[in-house]
């Protein structure tokens, strides 16, 4: 009765393509529900609607889910989201960075053509190596990127405060998604405008930069240095922060 | 010319004669067949399933570690050795060896394919990267190659032509196949990518005998050069049979080595599309006579018929019977000749389309005020038409032309063979990523390449 | 409309009925609809005592703020409970326990109408179902209020905002003398039936006050209960509290789930349906198959190219590891590639829930499988370059 629409929208789910699908659209839509009225984006799902869990090991173990979670509607799986062996959130991450003007498609075969560089590139290199050597060449392209971006993510960062018409740069710490957002989209500035290699495509020098980065050494490396130095420079300013 | 049996029959009948020569070795096909693989099969070496990908990296700006302190890596792990089979030589292939990869020889693979010409572009990274070149042994090869051994080669020759849907392994059949009448010491004449001589031409030149004709001397170097690596033994002692003009001043004598006439054609690049006209027509002489025995291997034969968009001087499209190299190809493929064969792939990637027929490149349409009223599908979605048959890829000129011939379908990966290639991939660590070790991750494998090998290959690419 | 033939046979019972559902007319079509009620009680003003008359006509042409009397409630329930009886007579069963759906189907089979509209089809209804419940007269004999707050024009709004605020005061209060005693936070204690219900809407406190809000107004009472509910005390104030709560339902067991269906080989089968943005599929979903999709009449890798559609298509049959159990059979019609694939993707998992335990489909659920995606292209605005996006400002 009291939250009528809602519920009904949880049933309209199964008879399916009827006519007041459209309709039920717009009664969804914010502003009808006084709670919702300060949302800036419009957004489709009504609050009660909670984020979806894609995710085979977390129902492996039903007594660990909340309660709570049976109660409410849940939002539809993204098409980004699956279980296959390709999906990893951090590299579907760096795809959508990668991307431009909505083309998934090509960002991701951009992405996966750079593992298939880092991967023949390590495959090679572990077939020629001496047998004692071999089981320390790690050969996963997931890996590889996933370590050479834990290589690239800054400790500390700065922010530009102003104070008395003077702009100082604060050093300040970075949550993890600051972090992983500045490595991420170092890597990619890099790439883009690489000078030494301009007529390389994309995913070759991307390749080659994260594999640069899984060794510690490389541009956007000494990038996450330079930060730190600029951050240690500026310490007398800490005290900006707070005040 | 003597009448000869219906070849569609033939080939009804061969898989049959295979089996039986099996079973008279007294080979029990079932042990072919290798079990499902168990989990307990991985379960042992992969451990723990979870991955640490973050290294300890504290310490700042140091080099790569040195092997002491480095953790090592999971390994895949060992996988069933049915996969691969030791025996290299294709003479021996049978159907014991089927769904199994066979290693071509280093040095023969570079005798045979020099600079890897002719193999599919992911193949030659492939053969880059694992350092070595493997073949699967397939039914459509082996078919061939029994019938090769079975023929008459008193009559005229028997055109053979693979076909199936894109990136099934054509070309990979014709290499093997290859391989086994190489083996046998025959002289091959292996024409690989014939689409690319009608299309992408650089240059071209009227001919110097025909006016009406052009010849594409980059293209013909190319091919002799390859040519004299890979037929380098098998043509050693042939001699010409008469005596060639190639201009006012240069001429190849009678009974000179054919080996001059490579030589010729590379030094000279003018003559060059001359001098594999000689060599096809001298090669066929000679098989004629018995003395030699000729595989004639064209990968792409569609191209030689119908249209090309190779530009003449007057900027109208050359017919592919304009272009000489193509002409002295087309007289190779007619069966007017004995003492050998002839075996083909027809390529979707040749394929210019019908004459006068129009591609309708429409898929979808957009829905207007009623997305509900569902109407006929065809009306909205229709399905890309399946080209790959070779009535339909050579057009009427070509299948008059190359009729009659013993179609060879080669056809999807069966859940033998992928598997077989999903424990070769793993072997040569091209599958890293530690969900496809197990079973339910080579399902999704198999669900998403749709068992076909070269999306197979592709998807295996960044995991 | 009323009924349009009442027999006389039935008239005692036909005279409720008519008198039942005008007022509910009156209600739902406003007062415009209100001249041809009277016309149409003027036709049957035989059946009806002249105070009764007098007391409907005021009703009928008043607004709706004048309250019905408490007499006339009564009374109408007296005649309801008669013509309840009347009916099981008719009927030939027991008055005593002759209960609402039986009026209901013996109305039916006595009065068949074949009007469309529901609510003009003869009726005979509980008088508190037809009568709503009205505000109060707010006034005594002396014309002077009763409520301090009347002349805020939201009378009861406020007196519930007052309540609360008391309710609040009272806390704070009890709070400061445990502070006193020197308890500074009291232990959490578990609170389900908080937990597991919600604020009612808008129009369910409207209803309860008998009195119209807007939207800001809700807002802040909303405010306020969240207010005291935060309070460290707020369990002593549950009464007050749960009054405005809604009890969740769990949504899993609102899903519902279609029987199998048997080809003639006794191969269990099912079809669904499923769409996103403005792609519709069909699904038939095979038991005992391989894993082999086919979408209009092609494999599933020769029509979809892209592998991130085929890992969608993949999704719903790899989360509950059925993956080589079944063969899929798909239609689809307009869209996209990736539309089409989440509309498959949708329809797969309808159809496989036939095929699931409950925690199975709970899970499939819970992984927002079975949610349609709302979620449309966002129109173009005027004055702006895109949905979102603005013309560059220039200055001058």
């Amino acid at each position: 009765m009291l939250a009528g629409g809602l519920w009904d929208r949880s049933n309209m789910a199964l008879p399916m393509c009827g006519k007041t699908a459209s309709c039920r659209l717009f009664m969804v839509s914010a502003p009808r529900w006084g709670l919702a009225v300060e949302q800036v984006r419009t957004v489709v799902w009504h609050e009660t609607y909670q984020e979806p869990v894609v995710d085979k090991e977390y129902f492996r173990k039903p007594e660990e889910i909340d309660g709570l979670a049976h109660t409410r509607p849940v939002k539809s799986a993204l098409p980004t989201q699956s279980t296959s062996i390709f999906h990893y959130p951090e590299v579907t991450k760096f795809t959508s960075y990668v991307m431009k003007k909505g083309e998934r498609a090509l960002a991701r075969s951009i992405v996966e053509k750079a593992f298939e560089h880092m991967k023949r590139h390590q495959i090679k290199k572990y077939h020629e190596a001496p047998p004692e050597e071999k089981p320390y060449i790690d050969c996963n392209p997931v890996r590889i990127f996933h370590t050479a971006i834990e290589n690239c993510k800054p400790v500390v960062g700065v922010q530009s405060v102003k104070r008395g018409g003077k702009t100082y740069q604060v050093p300040t710490p970075l949550t993890d998604k600051r972090r992983r957002f500045l490595a991420m989209n170092w890597m990619i500035a890099e790439t883009r405008d690489n000078r030494d290699w301009p007529s390389q495509s994309f995913a070759k020098k991307l390749s080659s930069n994260l594999l640069e980065a899984y060794q510690e050494q490389g541009k956007v490396v000494r990038k996450k240095y330079d930060l730190h130095k600029l951050a240690d420079a500026n310490k007398a300013y800490g005290h900006f922060r707070f005040w | 010319m003597e009448i000869l049996p219906r070849l569609h029959l033939f080939k009804m009948a061969a898989p049959m004669k295979i089996f039986r020569e099996l079973s008279r070795k007294g080979f029990d096909p079932r042990h072919v067949n290798h079990g499902p693989i168990t989990r307990s099969m991985f379960c042992q070496p992969c451990g723990k399933q979870t991955v640490h990908y973050a290294r300890a990296s504290s310490v700042a700006a140091s080099t790569e570690p040195s092997a002491q302190t480095r953790e090592p890596v999971p390994q895949p792990p060992p996988v069933r050795s049915i996969f691969r089979t030791p025996v290299s030589n294709p003479v021996n292939h049978g159907l014991e060896q089927e769904a199994q990869f066979y290693t071509i020889p280093p040095d023969e693979y570079k005798t045979m394919f020099p600079q890897d010409h002719g193999m599919p572009s992911r193949f030659k990274k492939q053969v880059d990267t694992f350092t070595e070149a493997c073949i699967m042994v397939r039914k459509p090869s082996l078919e061939v190659m029994s019938y090769l051994q079975q023929a008459n080669y008193s009559h005229p020759a028997i055109r053979y032509v693979f076909y199936g849907i894109r990136g099934t392994g054509k070309t990979l059949c014709l290499c093997h196949v290859l391989h086994y009448c190489t083996k046998q010491g025959w002289v091959v004449l292996f024409f690989p990518k014939v689409s690319n001589w009608v299309k992408n031409v650089k240059e071209i030149q009227p001919s110097f005998h025909n006016p009406e004709r052009y010849d594409q001397p980059l293209e013909a170097v190319a091919w002799l050069k390859t040519f004299k690596v890979s037929a380098a033994d098998s043509i050693k002692e042939l001699q010409t049979q008469q005596k060639y003009q190639w201009n006012k001043r240069e001429a190849t004598e009678q009974g000179r080595p054919l080996l001059e006439v490579v030589e010729q054609g590379i030094a000279r690049p003018k003559t060059a599309t001359d001098c594999v006209g000689v060599i096809v027509k001298e090669l066929k002489d000679q098989a004629n006579q018995g003395r030699i025995r000729l595989l004639v291997a064209v990968d792409g034969v569609n191209s030689l018929f119908g249209r090309t968009v190779v530009r003449k001087p007057d900027r109208s499209m050359a017919y592919a019977s304009e272009l000489s190299l193509t002409y002295n190809l087309r007289k190779l493929v007619r069966n007017d000749w004995r003492g050998g064969a002839i075996v083909t792939a027809v390529k979707e990637a040749g394929f210019l389309g019908m004459e006068g027929e129009k591609k309708d490149h429409r898929r979808y349409t957009r829905h207007e005020d009623h997305p509900d009223i569902y109407h006929d599908i065809l009306d909205h979605v229709s399905a890309r038409p399946q080209t790959f048959t070779p009535e339909a890829l050579l057009g009427k000129e070509g299948f008059e032309y190359m009729d009659p011939y013993v179609p060879v379908l080669v056809e999807k990966y069966t859940e033998k063979e992928i598997e077989s290639c999903l424990d070769y991939y793993t072997d040569r660590m091209w599958i890293q990523n530690e969900k496809c070790w197990t079973e339910a991750g080579r399902q999704q494998l198999k669900f998403l390449s749709g068992y076909e090998p070269a999306d197979l290959e592709r998807i295996c690419g960044p995991l | 409309m009323a009924a349009p033939m009442v027999h006389g046979t039935v008239t005692a019972c036909g005279r409720l009925l008519l008198r039942f559902s005008s007022p509910l007319l009156r209600d739902i079509y406003g007062n415009g609809q209100n001249a041809m009620l009277k016309t149409k009680q003027t036709q049957r003003c035989l059946s009806i005592s002249a105070a009764r008359h007098r007391q409907q006509t005021k009703s009928t042409s008043s607004l709706s703020d004048k309250p019905y009397t408490e007499e006339f409630l009564q009374e109408m329930d007296q005649e309801y409970q008669l013509g309840k009886r009347h009916l099981a007579n008719m009927m030939g069963e027991d008055p005593e326990t002759f209960t609402q759906e039986d009026v209901d189907r013996a109305i039916r089979y006595l009065l068949p109408s074949g009007l469309h509209e529901k609510l003009a089809r003869p009726m005979l209804k509980p008088p508190d179902q037809i009568f709503p419940k009205q505000k109060a007269l707010q006034w005594g004999k002396e014309r002077r209020p009763f409520s301090f707050l009347f002349y805020t024009g939201k009378a009861n709004y406020y007196s519930l905002m007052h309540e609360a605020a008391q309710i609040l005061t009272q806390l704070n209060r009890h709070e400061d003398k445990m502070l006193a005693k020197g308890v500074l936070l009291p232990d959490p204690e578990p609170w389900a039936e908080f937990n597991t219900s919600v604020w009612i809407d808008k129009i369910a406190v409207e209803k309860m006050i008998t009195e119209s809000m807007d939207d800001h107004q809700y807002r802040r009472f909303v405010e306020m209960l969240e207010h005291i509910a935060a309070h460290p005390y707020a369990k002593q104030a549950a009464q007050f509290i749960l009054k405005f709560r809604q009890e969740l339902v769990a949504v899993s067991m609102k899903q519902q789930v279609h029987p199998l269906m048997y080809d003639e080989n006794g191969i269990a089968y099912m079809e669904a349906e499923g769409k996103r943005k403005s792609s519709r599929a069909k699904v038939t979903l095979r038991d005992r198959g391989t894993g082999e999709v086919t979408v209009n009449g092609l494999p599933l890798v020769t029509y979809l190219r892209n592998v991130q559609d085929r890992e969608q298509v993949m999704l719903p049959l790899e989360f509950v590891e059925r993956l080589d159990q079944f063969d899929v059979e798909a239609t689809v019609w307009w869209g996209g590639t990736s539309g089409q694939a989440g509309a498959i993707r949708l329809a797969i998992s309808r159809a496989l829930c036939s095929f699931l335990t409950e925690a199975e489909i709970e899970n499939m659920r819970l992984a927002g499988l079975l949610t349609t995606d709302l979620r449309r292209k966002e129109r173009k605005k005027p004055g702006q370059k895109r949905a979102r996006k603005k013309f560059s400002w220039r200055k001058r």
